[in-house]
């Protein structure tokens, strides 16, 4: 089975899943990242009923069809142009940007890190996206907010601050400002989530894993991180925060991945 | 009541909420150019989203808003942010322009109601063949399309359609334009660029708006007819109706893209077939509704004020 694996040379979770697929024998595990890509040759076709088709041509051969990908790659604008106006640069980073996204949805779920919205490998959420997505899938969500004043809209009393609840921090004149806020946390976990299994030191109850997992299933994300919290007098373990492009890179988590990716090339 | 943002004198805007005062439904105006002096306070409890925003006067609570329509713009660019003369731009007012806009495309996000369109759905315009695939994954054809970085493909490509046509795949706009055989393709190499069989007929500009459909077909002799008034050609524009199952795959697509309006580049051929070329998530629909008579804006304000 021949393995794509994408991202930059030092990411740890790119480089432990590929030594594990290595271990496990049986693979053909190809390593590039996005200025390897943007070196291919490139054929990508496109029928009028929606047959789409993609060749990419490198030293390792044909890439575009491979059993399985793990994509770790991060934002096109790593794509340099040397030479190029700033005009230009920004003009082929988005044009690649738009042809990595297309590969990339058009392989489905051989994915693991599939593109989502305009994010390469996401999703990328914002806070609050990442808030409703959790209470939609089940999670309690920890009180928090925003105020672009808190001379007019003060945070409430005890409140801890948590700024990245505002996209962009400012002073709102004398005396003012704008600020991000959420209930004090007495304690705090992270959950780490590889396909079905759930990984942490804490265990927040089955509710709260099942709740978790659909999280994923509906970010369309097998590899996702959370961090859940307790406030204040609340035994409720209360979602906090996603990241969908967490570090797999050892012990059990890291073995789950390899299965997944197995499991994903069947 | 409904709550309009951006800027006020943009066409688009500025047709809703005409057509909102016409109609009599209560609306509310965030003019981005003021932004800085405007406040605005979301909370996540137990009961979900609450807020309220200051434009201008007392607070109005998040909740009694029934729908947003916004077109909002890079802050950066707006003429209050920019050096004037030698006197840098004020970096306060810019910070706090960015905070309130930053937090508003936040709302955008995660507001219940109705909102056109959310930032996050506009994700499919960064990369065309991308949402090529969404497009024929709803039954609508699109054209047989080549993206390369070899110009042999090109040359192969051309001769199995005859007459192809180059434009970008990303959200940067481009000016379609016709491929002549011979022409130099070295450019190619350094970027993949597409290509794609042109199909002759007449270019249908579809907007959906919930579920309403308003069609307007174009007369052009241009290649591009948003250009071809500025070529010299002639652009004419009538109200025209889509064969019913058209019209419904335009409205699954629009949806399946997490769109609540859109704005949709279609081709009825000669022999009746529709091609999409793509789906424009965030349509300057008024050029067609002065040009084609269509009512978008006044559907576009009962749709946000949930009046049907």
């Amino acid at each position: 089975m021949r393995a794509l694996i994408l991202g930059h040379a030092l990411d740890p979770t790119a480089n432990a899943a590929a030594a594990a697929l290595h271990q496990r024998g049986g693979w053909q595990v190809i390593r590039h990242d996005i200025a390897g890509l943007a070196g291919a040759r490139w054929h990508q076709r496109l029928a009028a009923d929606g047959v789409i088709t993609t060749r990419i041509e490198t030293a390792d051969g044909d890439i575009g069809a491979c059993d399985v990908v793990l994509n770790r790659l991060g934002s096109a604008q790593a794509l340099a142009f040397p030479g190029w106006s700033p005009v230009d640069r920004a003009y082929g980073q988005a044009e690649w940007l738009a042809l990595l996204l297309s590969w990339l949805i058009a392989l489905g779920g051989r994915v693991i890190g599939a593109p989502a919205g305009s994010e390469l490998c996401g999703p990328a959420n914002r806070p609050w996206l990442w808030m409703a997505a959790a209470a939609r899938a089940g999670l309690v969500v920890h009180p928090g907010g925003a105020t672009t004043s808190i001379r007019q809209f003060p945070p409430p009393r005890g409140s801890a601050e948590r700024p990245e609840l505002l996209a962009a921090a400012a002073s709102a004149g004398p005396g003012d400002r704008a600020t991000g806020h959420a209930a004090a946390v007495v304690a705090q976990c992270e959950l780490l989530l590889v396909g079905d299994a759930v990984f942490g030191g804490v265990d927040p109850g089955p509710a709260v894993r099942a709740a978790a997992l659909a999280l994923a299933a509906a970010q369309r994300t097998p590899l996702l991180a959370l961090t859940l919290a307790q406030a204040v007098d609340d035994p409720q373990w209360r979602f906090v925060a996603a990241d969908a492009a967490p570090v797999v890179a050892e012990g059990a988590p890291l073995a789950a991945l390899a299965d997944l990716l197995q499991a994903r090339a069947a | 009541m409904i709550l309009f943002a951006g800027i006020p004198s943009e066409s688009p805007i500025a047709l809703a909420i005409a057509a909102a005062e016409q109609l009599g439904l209560p609306h509310v105006v965030l003019n981005q150019r003021h932004a800085a002096h405007c406040q605005l306070r979301l909370d996540w409890g137990d009961a979900g989203l609450s807020g309220a925003i200051t434009i201008g006067g007392s607070p109005i609570d998040l909740g009694s808003i029934t729908g947003i329509y916004a077109r909002m713009n890079d802050v950066g660019v707006l003429p209050e942010h920019r050096a004037r003369g030698r006197a840098p731009p004020d970096a306060a007012a810019l910070h706090r322009a960015q905070a309130l806009c930053g937090l508003f495309d936040d709302l955008l996000e995660v507001f219940p109601g109705c909102v056109v369109n959310r930032p996050s759905a506009m994700g499919s315009n960064m990369s065309k063949p991308g949402q090529a695939q969404a497009i024929t994954a709803h039954g609508l054809k699109t054209p047989s399309t080549l993206i390369t970085n070899d110009s042999e493909a090109v040359r192969a490509f051309q001769a199995e359609h005859g007459r192809i046509i180059y434009k970008s795949i990303s959200a940067v706009r481009s000016i379609v334009h016709e491929w002549q055989p011979g022409t130099d393709l070295a450019a190619v190499a350094r970027l993949p660029t597409q290509f794609q069989a042109m199909v002759p007929g007449v270019n249908i500009r579809t907007h959906v708006v919930g579920d309403a459909v308003f069609a307007s077909a174009i007369a052009s002799d241009a290649i591009d007819y948003r250009y071809g008034e500025r070529q010299g050609h002639e652009t004419q524009m009538q109200a025209t109706e889509l064969p019913p199952e058209i019209a419904e795959r335009c409205i699954a697509l629009t949806r399946a893209l997490g769109l609540v309006m859109s704005g949709i580049d279609l081709k009825r051929t000669p022999d009746g077939e529709f091609y999409c070329f793509e789906v424009n998530p965030s349509p300057a629909y008024s050029y067609f509704e002065e040009m084609a008579g269509q009512p978008i804006s006044s559907t576009l304000a009962r749709l946000l004020a949930g009046v049907t």
